[in-house]
């Protein structure tokens, strides 16, 4: 895939690294002079120095055959403008905004931008969690972190210890993936009975996510 | 009417300055606090203080209520992230937008409520209108 990224400043290294190594065809757009001059010496891609928010800047980096657009800077209005200005001068089909004011994220999907990384709430969902419970573990987010996949330890005195997976009180939107015991796998079934020290494996919203290491991992 | 201006440089603080004198009710939303020096002494609408790309900012001044809202901060990227919060967080009905590059006035075309004003492109067409009218004297 051809990508122009702009922005990112320390990211931006790393991540062109590894969208390299998977194959794309990388246009990276820096307006800092030095960062731009580094870049184009340390990454196998093309470097454009410039303000991505100009038109001829953005041809410049070949916007017309780009397929997507990924604008990580650190202002909300500068990424917008620039996936607006992709799409709608040069035909770019993905566009991709860092949105550092969660309040913007609807703002910018009703305008058509495809991928949107809520980076407040991102972060902050992350750090919750990893505050929150130890027991908790291997958490992974699909869809910007729309959904979420985590393991519990099930604690002795929780509510689901000894219990059959049908008889535990559970969320509709939380669905038990696997039940890992001594390293085997089993898929849970209704009467599949839960012990202290298995780990479950969990699927569900980010909201239900609390409910559900209280359910299996104990306490609040 | 009830008019919010954001962006109270130069030419936000003339426009306040002349509807307010004409007695619309006139809101005016700025960042930097030192810019409200430029408002004419007799005017009498509201200054807020604030960033107006935040939903917080544009709700104190009113922006639900507006009837008509004037944006003429000297940044084309601000000023199109605000006449969008505008349109679609606030229904404004009627949205006038100050552009700089001339090349931005596309990103408007599709959008009914937002009208632009490109002040390099009035400028040239003024200019470009005298001349012609003055013939080949």
């Amino acid at each position: 895939m051809d990508i122009i990224l702009v922005g990112g400043d320390k990211l931006i290294y790393h991540l062109a690294k590894k969208l390299i190594s998977k194959g794309h065809f990388l246009t990276i757009i820096n307006r800092d002079r030095k960062q731009a001059e580094d870049l184009s010496r340390e990454i196998n891609a093309t470097v454009v120095f410039g303000d991505a928010t100009n038109q001829s800047v953005l041809e410049d980096a070949g916007a017309y055959k780009a397929d997507n657009l990924v604008a990580l800077t650190q202002k909300d209005h500068n990424n917008l403008f620039i996936c607006k200005m992709a799409m709608d001068y040069f035909g770019v089909e993905r566009t991709t905004a860092l949105v550092n004011n969660p309040e913007n994220e609807e703002l910018f999907s009703t305008l058509g931008i495809t991928g949107i990384f809520n980076i407040t709430d991102l972060v902050s969902s992350i750090i919750e969690q990893s505050v929150v419970a130890d027991d908790v573990s291997n958490l992974t987010m699909i869809e910007e972190g729309k959904l979420s996949i985590f393991q519990v330890e099930v604690s002795p005195d929780s509510e689901a210890c000894g219990k059959e997976i049908k008889e535990i009180d559970l969320p509709l939107t939380i669905v038990l993936g696997g039940i890992v015991r001594n390293g085997d796998i089993t898929i849970p079934r209704g009467g599949s009975k839960v012990q202290a020290g298995d780990k479950i494996v969990i699927i569900s919203l980010p909201e239900e996510q609390a409910e559900a290491i209280k359910v299996f991992g104990g306490e609040e | 009417m009830f008019i919010v201006i954001v962006g109270c440089g130069r030419t936000g603080s003339i426009l306040a300055g002349s509807l307010s004198r004409s007695g619309h009710e006139v809101v005016v939303i700025e960042h930097n606090p030192e810019s409200f020096a430029l408002l004419p002494v007799d005017f009498s609408g509201f200054q807020i203080e604030g960033d107006a790309a935040e939903n917080d900012i544009l709700k104190e001044g009113k922006i639900e209520s507006a009837d008509l809202v004037i944006i003429s901060t000297g940044n084309d990227q601000i000023n199109y992230l605000v006449s969008q919060m505008a349109k679609l967080n606030f229904d404004v009905p009627r949205i006038m937008v100050r552009t700089l590059d001339p090349a931005v006035e596309k990103m408007y075309e599709t959008d009914e409520r937002i009208e632009i004003f490109s002040q390099i492109s009035l400028l040239a067409e003024n200019m470009i209108n005298k001349i012609e009218r003055e013939g080949t004297r």
